[in-house]
């Protein structure tokens, strides 16, 4: 299985969403965030490049000065420890194809920025989360409902809650 | 927010750029395409090729009826939403006859509640319902799928019998179809089939394959779950519209045609989906998802209790009314 950074994402907001999603049960089906993402995307950073593929995962940005910096661009920071950890584990995947990087969270909207570096501890949870990852996906049921704020906000509030 | 549109008389729905007219003897009829999520022809509607690419290419399905409000067939945009996990369990909840037997009793409790619920708001209001309602209470639902289904054969005959003490015009006989000789026969045939497209599109926003049913038998021609889905919203929806717009005389003796059978005439048809459309779009505060949701939308979420169901995340109950 192929490990995603909106699985790590997702892994740290919900388990249950993270097996939907990798089982292939998506619920955004007019559902229009995707676009908009997109659109912020293209509007903040136009004359810079973007979606660079590395290995397996792509990022957003990629700046080469002193040392590579991992830029993930965000509409909003409503999510900010699930979107840390996928960064966390771009900048992993990154070391392990010897890239070393640092990665910066941008929130254009909020004109918020915020760095983030690789620590043995975070490259030792990420290595964790992966595992675990696969363990969740594997199994044949959707870990059980774990109400949480973020749930009025997830496209499968409707199907957890009936 | 997004609509279905209903035509009612004999046309051509064509494109021009990507504009889409409907065209007939009086004129020619630019379409909000960005505000239809389905059409439904109640005339003899024929597609120019350009037409239904465009449709196809919008996601918009195109559902036709016969004269008498039959649905007959659709044309469906290429399916969106697809799960191997969840047809193949949809699918093993069919074909193992226990595994049926408990989504169809399911299904038969929530149409025994609803029209429970239905016939005790017209008690209520001084109709002289008592008897059908114990004849239902007492139908215990269980058994295998031939038993569960004669539960509810008896349910619905019981039922169809006391339209009779809360309509105050129109008779109610026996239930017949194709053609329907009695105007509450033809009324019911059209909201029906309404409520199955209705259904239909719903299934179609979620991962459920609509031939794969559990009381309804799989039928070549009719996406059986939608008809699996609507019989549990029929006294909820179909039912209390044919109930207001008779014994409100919204309806009358003048909006049938009586040829080949008794028949909704045009105006009839348009009078029945004004109120049926609003039905559909009546919101209630459902006590799970805590927001308002529409009558329409209640049946994407029994779409969503039957996928929890297949997956073994979580046991089917069908809707029964709450309110
Ligand atoms: S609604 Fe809540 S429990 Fe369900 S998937 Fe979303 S976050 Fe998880």
């Amino acid at each position: 299985m192929r490990v995603t950074g909106v699985m790590v994402q997702y892994y740290v907001a919900c388990k249950r969403e993270l097996w939907f999603f990798a089982n292939q049960i998506n619920m955004n089906y007019d559902n229009d965030d995707i676009s908009i993402g997109r659109h912020i995307h293209e509007k903040s950073f136009s004359r810079e490049k973007k979606n660079v593929n590395l290995g397996d995962v792509s990022f957003d940005f990629v700046k080469t000065g002193e040392k590579n910096t991992i830029f993930e661009i965000k509409k909003s920071s409503k999510l900010e420890e699930p979107v840390r950890y996928q960064l966390y584990y771009y900048l992993w995947n990154a070391k392990k194809l010897g890239k070393e990087a640092d990665g910066v969270l941008v929130y254009p909207k909020e004109k918020k920025r915020e760095k983030l570096t690789l620590t043995p501890e975070k490259e030792h949870e990420i290595e964790h989360i992966i595992k675990d990852i696969e363990k969740i996906v594997s199994q044949p049921l959707p870990p059980p409902v774990v109400i949480k704020p973020y749930c009025k906000r997830c496209t499968y509030y409707e199907l957890c809650m009936v | 927010m997004k609509d279905p549109l209903y035509i009612t008389s004999h046309g051509i729905l064509q494109r021009k750029g990507n504009t889409l007219y409907f065209v007939n003897e009086e004129g020619k009829k630019a379409l909000p395409i960005n505000r239809i999520n389905e059409i439904n022809c109640y005339g003899k509607v024929s597609l120019k090729s350009g037409a239904s690419s465009l449709l196809m290419k919008e996601g918009i399905p195109v559902n036709f009826f016969n004269m008498y409000g039959y649905y007959e067939g659709s044309l469906y945009p290429r399916v969106q939403l697809n799960s191997g996990l969840v047809v193949v369990q949809q699918s093993q909840h069919y074909s193992d006859p226990e595994k049926r037997a408990v989504i169809a009793a399911e299904i038969v409790e929530g149409i025994k509640n609803n029209i429970l619920k239905t016939l005790r708001y017209y008690l209520k209001k001084g109709k002289d319902v008592e008897p059908y309602i114990q004849d239902i209470e007492k139908e215990v639902i269980k058994g295998d799928v031939a038993q569960i289904m004669s539960n509810e054969g008896r349910i619905w005959h019981s039922y169809y019998q006391s339209f009779n003490k809360i309509l105050k015009n129109f008779e109610m006989d026996k239930r017949e179809i194709r053609p329907p000789t009695t105007e509450i026969n033809a009324l019911i045939s059209f909201g029906n089939s309404l409520l199955y497209v209705s259904a239909l599109s719903e299934i179609y926003h979620t991962y459920l394959h609509p031939s794969v049913s559990y009381l309804h038998e799989p039928a070549e021609r009719r996406f059986s779950l939608a008809l699996d889905i609507a019989d549990i919203f029929k006294p909820v929806i179909v039912e209390r519209v044919i109930f207001k717009l008779v014994n409100n005389n919204m309806l009358t003796e003048k909006d049938f045609n009586h040829d080949v059978g008794v028949l909704l005439n045009e105006k009839g048809k348009r009078i029945f989906l004004k109120e049926y459309q609003a039905k559909l779009e009546t919101t209630i505060k459902h006590p799970e998802i805590k927001r308002k949701v529409s009558y329409k939308y209640l049946m994407r979420l029994e779409c969503y209790k039957l996928i929890k169901h297949v997956l073994g995340d979580k046991e089917y109950r069908s809707f029964r009314m709450w309110w």
